[in-house]
């Protein structure tokens, strides 16, 4: 008995030195911390959408209207992006017909624009240059394709394809852009800086009150 | 007769002894007063630029008994020292690092041993709040910076509790890929050994 009782101690007494020489106390909290980082796209136009050419002299026949500054962008990204533009139709809309001559189907590029910033895409408006046509921008379903008219970055993702996230306030060199706008009618108002869609007969336009929607598209370098 | 005045002596004598260990009052206790789930949701170009901060994001309420402490804390992630990724909206872009995830701790009496914003690290290289990673620390008493005593914060809620601030500012450079990300963020108060 004696000899159970004996080691029955020593049992007890390793279980103590067990306990007291112990593990280190600790304890833990935890905090799931999720980071939601949205694409983010934002093309702001800070001037009047609507851009009046009003052509009431012979003069302004002759020399054409150019309103500089016509349109302002800017952009603000957080993904490499494009900004392409094009008309959102072939022809200029007709509202109303001062006379019966001419004809009322002005192609959408008798508009020519320019930007302030230069683009890299083999088709821009660098330089003032026809505004494409719906048709002929090769925009589809918003989508553009490499005969689309850039104002920055192009059809592609390689490197220089693209312009980089930025804001406009930190980076007005590459993020704010002056789009400057010229028609010249001529006399007769043949548009002859027009040489890619020439009008119809009798090839000069009827004078009247037309429009032309002209869009400017903020996309992800895809 | 004698043999069962034996065995109680014996029980006795275990029960006694085994809770010798802990017996001695010695204690750690940690406990968020406050959700766990965090949410930054960056969907402004503003926040992107200047950064979202979630004051009292967390609250931390410490009861040591008998012994002293360390506290520090450590981001646990699948890629270490990246967030991990839950999805991604576009491929443009650098995967975001757990350190642009910056913390403070505060209190009433000042005692975090880092004022201010400190950027998070893995886990394996934790930021110690209270202490060092070697023991034993110099005993400081509360409310002194580092205190490291027993205590609670029922009654010393100016050195026991912590309010955690939360901030991250992602900015535009570099540009991390847009996406949904998470983190663990690990609070441990262990014994001062």
């Amino acid at each position: 008995m004696k000899r159970i009782l004996f080691l029955s101690i020593v049992v007890a007494l390793l279980l103590g030195v067990q306990q007291t020489t112990k593990a280190q106390l600790s304890d833990e909290e935890y905090n799931y911390v999720t980071m939601d980082l949205r694409g983010i796209l934002n093309l702001t136009m800070t001037t009047n959408p609507q851009v009046d050419f009003t052509f009431k002299t012979i003069q302004e026949y002759q020399h054409g209207i150019t309103r500089f500054n016509a349109t302002q962008l800017e952009v603000d990204a957080t993904l490499a992006w494009d900004l392409f533009v094009y008309a959102s139709t072939d022809n200029w809309t007709q509202v109303e017909a001062y006379s019966t001559n001419g004809t009322p189907d002005l192609p959408a590029e008798i508009l020519e624009m320019q930007s302030s910033i230069t683009s890299s895409a083999p088709v821009n408006i660098n330089s003032f240059t026809s505004l494409l046509g719906l048709g002929n921008s090769g925009v589809a379903a918003g989508v553009p394709t490499a005969a689309t008219q850039f104002l920055a970055g192009e059809v592609g993702t390689g490197v220089g394809q693209s312009f980089a996230p930025g804001t406009a306030a930190a980076n007005p060199s590459t993020n704010k852009f002056r789009i400057d706008m010229r028609l010249v009618p001529g006399i007769p108002a043949t548009f002859p800086n027009n040489t890619t869609v020439p009008l119809a007969a009798p090839g000069y336009a009827q004078a009247g009150y037309y429009y032309l929607e002209v869009v400017y598209s903020l996309v992800e370098d895809l | 007769m004698r043999y069962p005045t034996i065995k109680l002596l014996f029980i006795a004598l275990v029960l006694i002894l085994t809770s010798m260990g802990r017996s001695k009052g010695q204690s750690v206790s940690l406990e968020m007063a406050t959700s766990p789930n965090i949410d930054f949701d960056f969907n402004t170009i503003n926040k992107y630029i200047t950064g979202i901060i979630f004051m009292n994001a967390c609250e931390l309420d410490i009861t040591v008994q008998g012994v002293q402490w360390d506290l520090y804390v450590g981001a646990t992630t699948s890629n270490t020292g990246y967030w991990d990724v839950s999805t991604q909206y576009s491929s443009y872009g650098e995967d975001p690092p757990i350190d642009i995830l910056e913390l403070r701790f505060r209190n009433s009496a000042n005692t975090s041993q880092i004022p201010g914003f400190f950027q998070v690290r893995d886990i394996g290289s934790p930021v110690y709040i209270i202490g060092t990673n070697s023991a034993p620390d110099v005993a400081v008493n509360c409310p002194n910076q580092g205190t490291n005593q027993p205590g609670d914060y029922h009654n010393s809620p100016s050195c026991y509790k912590f309010n955690v601030d939360m901030k991250i500012t992602p900015g535009l450079n570099p540009v991390y890929k847009a996406g949904l990300y998470t983190m663990r963020i690990d609070y441990v108060l262990v014994e001062d050994l």
